[in-house]
């Protein structure tokens, strides 16, 4: 038996601009699951906040249901079950639940996800701003609605910061997962550059090089924001 | 319009249940190792050890910043080609294929479990006060009296919900190893679907008991952790 040839670093690099074609799909997925994700979670956050009965014990549920299943069964179960239970309505206008890109069902997914963590990430800031400047807000006569915006708001951000950049870093880590629903982005590309090279390896380094320097970067925009803001402090 | 099959669904939660030993084991496995190489090597960091250090921080922040998945394939290819390889070269018979996936998946999961529990285990043993080891250190106490008897006893009440974090974390990562050919939950539950296309059914009855894992576990590690602060206080 011959040597074979089994990692190449100019594979990777061959592989490189590839894999960057599809970065945009991936960043699409993270930005869009992102933004989504934020405005559900902070509804979300507002009941638990308000202490809204039932509705509050929903997000308990919805919460450890998220936390506590992997993103890849979540993805499943969003992608088979939206349209076992939606279809139903769409059908009566004309639309086919089942013929929609399976990319929208992981962006959905992943708002889904991300509005959970996010929810948590957005009460604990708020609760987090002392009770204290609450009350000297409403002494000196501020609405609730001045209150929120002026002092708690600005404190309840910053103390957000760093766990709101934990959320964005491992959403992005996980958007590596769609390809498992047939989302072509730039970890499913790799399977079809190999079904041509047979070589998958350099593919899933390609990729993981580029996660790396996302997330590394990422860490370091949010530790700087981080260090910024303490300086109005 | 899609007729929930709840027959089936009982029978996947049936099945499902009769993995969770296998996805137990697939977690605690890989989490004892990290707990102790995880130590090991967060030692090495505090006590500052050239080299190392610099070596354990850039595995470290490798771990930590990629996806769970790409570290699961390419350490997967990398180990059955880097096993073949050697094998080949001392003319061994026995080839990558020949070792059974759930090896390979416990060898995986266990590098990436060292990674999450070395810097775990870091932050609680740094949460230490240092005058506390400065104090011990003037009564002269040595260096492993100091992690015995000062810092480890402080640091536990610290590491346990971190630690408990990254078990879950880990126990969710179980639900990726079927990429490297291990039948557990996932491919078992599924195998069951794929006669009946029902996998709505299967994929929450997977959920189900994913979720129930983590919440069993969730609620040991904060009896535990309650545990471990009575002791604490003394």
């Amino acid at each position: 038996m011959g040597k074979i040839d089994y990692f190449s670093f100019h594979r990777v690099a061959e592989y490189f601009p590839l894999l960057l074609a599809r970065l945009h799909i991936t960043l699409i997925i993270a930005v869009s699951s992102l933004i989504i994700g934020l405005v559900f979670g902070t509804i979300i956050a507002a009941i638990r906040l308000f202490n809204i009965p039932i509705l509050k014990q929903i997000t308990t549920i919805y919460i450890s249901f998220i936390r506590g299943v992997p993103i890849n069964i979540q993805l499943f179960i969003v992608y088979f079950g939206l349209p076992a239970l939606l279809n139903p309505i769409f059908l009566k206008v004309g639309f086919d639940l089942n013929l929609l890109d399976a990319f929208y069902f992981v962006i959905i997914t992943y708002a889904f996800s991300s509005s959970a963590y996010l929810a948590v990430v957005v009460t604990a800031a708020i609760q987090g701003v002392d009770k204290g400047q609450q009350e000297a807000a409403h002494s000196i006569g501020m609405t609730r609605g001045q209150m929120f915006r002026r002092v708690i708001s600005p404190q309840a951000f910053h103390i957000a910061i760093p766990e709101f950049g934990n959320a964005v870093v491992s959403t992005l880590k996980d958007t590596s997962l769609a390809f498992t629903v047939g989302v072509v982005d730039m970890v499913g590309v790799i399977s079809s550059i190999a079904a041509r090279t047979r070589h998958s390896l350099e593919g899933y380094v390609g990729a993981a090089i580029i996660y790396f320097v996302f997330c590394v970067l990422l860490e370091r925009i949010f530790s700087s924001v981080e260090k910024k803001l303490k300086v109005y402090k | 319009m899609y007729k929930f099959d709840y027959l089936f669904f009982l029978h996947e939660l049936w099945v499902a249940i009769t993995y969770i030993p296998l996805t137990l084991e697939l977690a605690i496995v890989p989490m004892l190792f990290g707990l102790v190489v995880g130590t090991i090597l967060a030692i090495c960091r505090i006590q500052n050890i050239p080299v190392l250090n610099t070596l354990i921080k850039i595995y470290i922040l490798i771990f930590r910043s990629m996806p769970m998945v790409l570290m699961i394939l390419i350490l997967y290819f990398s180990f059955m080609y880097g096993f073949d390889t050697l094998a080949s070269f001392f003319h061994l018979k026995i080839r990558s294929g020949d070792i059974p996936a759930i090896v390979l998946a416990f060898i995986i999961l266990s590098v990436v479990s060292v990674a999450f529990m070395a810097e775990s285990i870091r932050g609680a043993l740094q949460s230490v006060q240092k005058g506390q080891i400065e104090a011990a250190h003037s009564i002269g106490m040595r260096q492993r009296t100091i992690y015995r008897r000062i810092v480890i006893p402080q640091a536990l009440p610290v590491a346990i919900p971190i630690l408990g974090n990254t078990f879950i974390g880990l126990t969710k990562g179980t639900a990726l190893v079927y990429m490297v050919g291990v039948t557990d939950l996932i491919t078992g539950v599924k195998i069951e679907a794929n006669a009946s296309y029902r996998y709505l059914e299967a994929y929450i009855a997977i959920a189900i008991i994913y979720w129930l894992l983590c919440i069993v576990i969730e609620q040991g590690i904060r009896l535990l952790s309650h545990k471990v602060n009575i002791l604490a206080r003394g």
